[in-house]
């Protein structure tokens, strides 16, 4: 029996060993940058494993607490090395915990599970547990009590800022091209007008200029009577509306008779009437005057003009610059020659 | 010295229109005034036109129809539109008679020469329908039988402009078809007095025919014969075309004003008028004046207006006077 219980007992003991052995090959480390910390402050904790290469090596998952009372604020991810010679490989994680109760609080150990490469036998390693004390701010009674602080303040960054230097930016672009279009434009006006405005041709002028064109033109002589009297008329619409500022050439004749019959001489007048009256007939009643007929109107449309023309009109010739005077009587030489 | 064609026609208006002056004097025997009317009711009568006459009450609308049928010794049928009539009611209908055993035709009143549709805007839509498409046709159907209407046969309507409460008013369409929409305006003082006088003596003076309807039946194939030359016909078209395309002849204010132009049927009708109203005048040819005075007369019933004008007070009659004053007469 005894010999029986020494047996077991030896290999009890030697399996103890063996096991002892194996586990010292796989070794979990965990410590913390500080033991004691204010309420709330962060902690630092390094978890770091050490295997024979080979090892495969199985990570407990941690969540945003480790107790009900300390809390995982970050975590790094899981970094690994070699040894120098190869034979060992590290793995190494970071932790920032805090506690935001006062008193002491127990981490609990980090518990790895590992394995060998051709080993199914899957074996455990732990971290050892770490006392963490967290202490609350001494207040003094005695004092008064104080407000809580401001919040802090957090550093400005350059996207913030982004938005308002480009519209600093913009509005200095504005402002600058306001001010270039202000000098430009006052400039401009500052400038002297240089340029004499062409004089206008008084309308009589361009009136018996027309109608010697007209008379040029042969047009009654060549059968086209219509179009000849159509011209004539025109030219008379055209004079009266500039010379006397009357919707004449979108009058009828009735119309402009009606807007001189008491404004021109009783002589003048009739002429006007004889030119505009055979040419509406010719126009619109196929009527086929005479030849004198067409020489009598449109001597009635000279003397018209003549006789109505301002009696000493001061004529402004291109590329001159003084005012020289032609009267009736210049008009008169025209019409005879 | 004149074309000898042009002279004929002149000396031919001059026998034709002779009764133009006749009627006249005998209307002016009892209506004061209102010449424009009167012309205007001629031009209808002689282009064969229907007209439409709008003015407030008393203002010898009635009177002037009625004159003008006696004058012309023709029928005269005067209806007055109410909502409750019925399209039978004007044009006929077919009775059964007992005493023949058959359905027999009974025509209406519209089976005259000269109908007076008095207060037209007061019918329901179909009773002015019916008027319209006899007005058009010239003929109305009655059971399986067409009867052509007798001519001259003119209808001149009325419209109240003031009670517009329980009225239909006429559709664009169908305003279209009177040749002319006359406005009348009252009468001077002058007139006015000369009126007061005439109404209160002792006899209110008649008017006698002068004229048989086959003479207006003459004269109308007179004045289509007036000669209007191409430099006319180039003015109402582009008068017709500013109501369009007031862009194009400097008239860019009217374009948000008009919501639709004049139609064909209104440059027809204003070469039609302005014919009848050199005949009127005696003349063998038509001349730009007499486009002016028909213009208002043709166009103003042709033109719509948009909800800017209404807002801007602007009427169709301010823009054919803005057109005439800016379309340059040839």
């Amino acid at each position: 029996m005894w010999k029986i219980i020494k047996q077991l007992l030896i290999i009890s003991l030697s399996l103890l060993l063996w096991e002892n052995a194996s586990s010292q090959e796989v070794k979990a480390v965990s410590s913390l940058s500080k033991d004691s910390i204010l309420i709330g402050d962060p902690v630092t904790m390094e978890i770091t494993v050490e295997a024979p290469a080979g090892y495969k090596v199985f990570w407990p998952g941690i969540g945003d607490t480790l107790t009900g009372k300390i809390e995982v604020l970050e975590k790094t991810p899981v970094d690994s090395s070699l040894s120098s010679g190869k034979n060992h490989k590290s793995y190494y994680r970071q932790l920032t915990i805090t506690s935001y109760d006062s008193g002491y609080h127990a981490i609990p150990p980090v518990e790895f599970r590992y394995r060998q490469a051709d080993d199914t036998t899957v074996n455990k390693v732990e971290t050892d547990a770490q006392l963490l004390y967290v202490n609350i701010p001494q207040v003094d009674l005695a004092k008064d009590i104080k407000d809580i602080k401001d919040p802090m303040e957090a550093p400005v960054t350059f996207r913030e800022l982004l938005p308002y230097i480009g519209g600093g930016l913009l509005l200095i672009l504005i402002a600058v091209a306001v001010w270039y279009w202000l000098k430009k434009r006052k400039k401009h006006e500052e400038q002297p007008v240089f340029i004499k405005p062409k004089p206008k041709e008084p309308p009589h002028r361009t009136a018996l200029n027309k109608l010697e064109e007209l008379m040029n033109k042969k047009l009654w002589q060549s059968g086209k009577i219509k179009e000849y009297h159509t011209e004539l008329t025109d030219i008379l619409r055209r004079y009266i509306e500039d010379q006397f500022e009357v919707r004449a050439v979108e009058m009828t004749s009735d119309e402009i008779l009606n807007a001189f019959r008491h404004r021109l001489a009783k002589e003048t007048y009739k002429m006007l009437e004889d030119t505009l009256k055979t040419a509406d007939l010719v126009k619109f009643a196929k009527y086929q005057p005479m030849p004198e007929d067409h020489e009598r109107s449109v001597k009635n449309a000279y003397e018209f003009v003549r006789n109505t023309m301002p009696a000493a009109q001061p004529v402004y010739k291109e590329q001159s610059d003084e005012p020289s005077q032609e009267t009736n009587n210049s008009d008169n030489r025209r019409i005879t020659e | 010295m004149t074309d000898v064609n042009i002279r004929e026609l002149n000396e031919k208006i001059e026998r034709e229109s002779t009764f133009v002056e006749k009627i006249t004097a005998e209307m002016n025997k009892v209506i004061v005034g209102q010449k424009h009317m009167v012309e205007s009711l001629m031009i209808g009568l002689l282009s064969s036109g229907h007209v439409l006459l709008e003015g407030v009450p008393g203002l010898a609308k009635t009177l002037a129809i009625s004159s003008l049928s006696k004058t012309i010794n023709a029928g005269f049928s005067r209806m007055q539109f109410t909502p409750d009539l019925l399209p039978a009611d004007l044009l006929g209908t077919m009775i059964y008679s007992q005493r023949k055993e058959e359905f027999v035709v009974r025509k209406g009143p519209i089976f005259s020469n000269f109908i007076l549709a008095d207060e037209i805007n007061r019918a329901p839509a179909k009773v002015q329908s019916a008027l319209l498409e006899a007005m058009q046709e010239r003929q109305v159907s009655i059971g399986d039988h067409t009867y052509k209407l007798e001519e001259p046969f003119l209808v001149l309507a009325t419209q109240n402009p003031i009670e517009q409460e329980g009225t239909y008013p006429l559709p664009e369409a169908q305003v279209d078809r009177f040749m002319l929409k006359v406005v009348i305006t009252y009468p001077t003082k002058n007139e006015e007095k000369y009126i007061l006088r005439q109404n209160i003596a002792q006899e209110f003076p008649a008017t006698q025919a002068v004229v048989e309807p086959n003479d207006i039946l003459k004269a109308r194939k007179v004045v289509k014969e007036v000669y209007l030359d191409e430099k006319i016909e180039n003015y109402i078209t582009d008068i017709v075309f500013a109501t369009r395309f007031p862009d194009d002849y400097n008239l860019g204010q009217f374009k948000n004003l008009i919501s639709y132009g004049a139609s064909p049927r209104a440059s027809i009708n204003l070469a039609l008028a302005a014919k009848s109203f050199a005949f009127i005048k005696r003349r063998g040819y038509v001349i730009p004046e007499d486009i002016r005075a028909v213009a208002q007369n043709v166009l103003r019933h042709r033109i719509g207006l948009t909800y800017e004008a209404e807002a801007e007070n602007m009427t169709s009659e301010d823009i054919i006077k803005e057109i005439l004053e800016t379309i340059e007469v040839p």
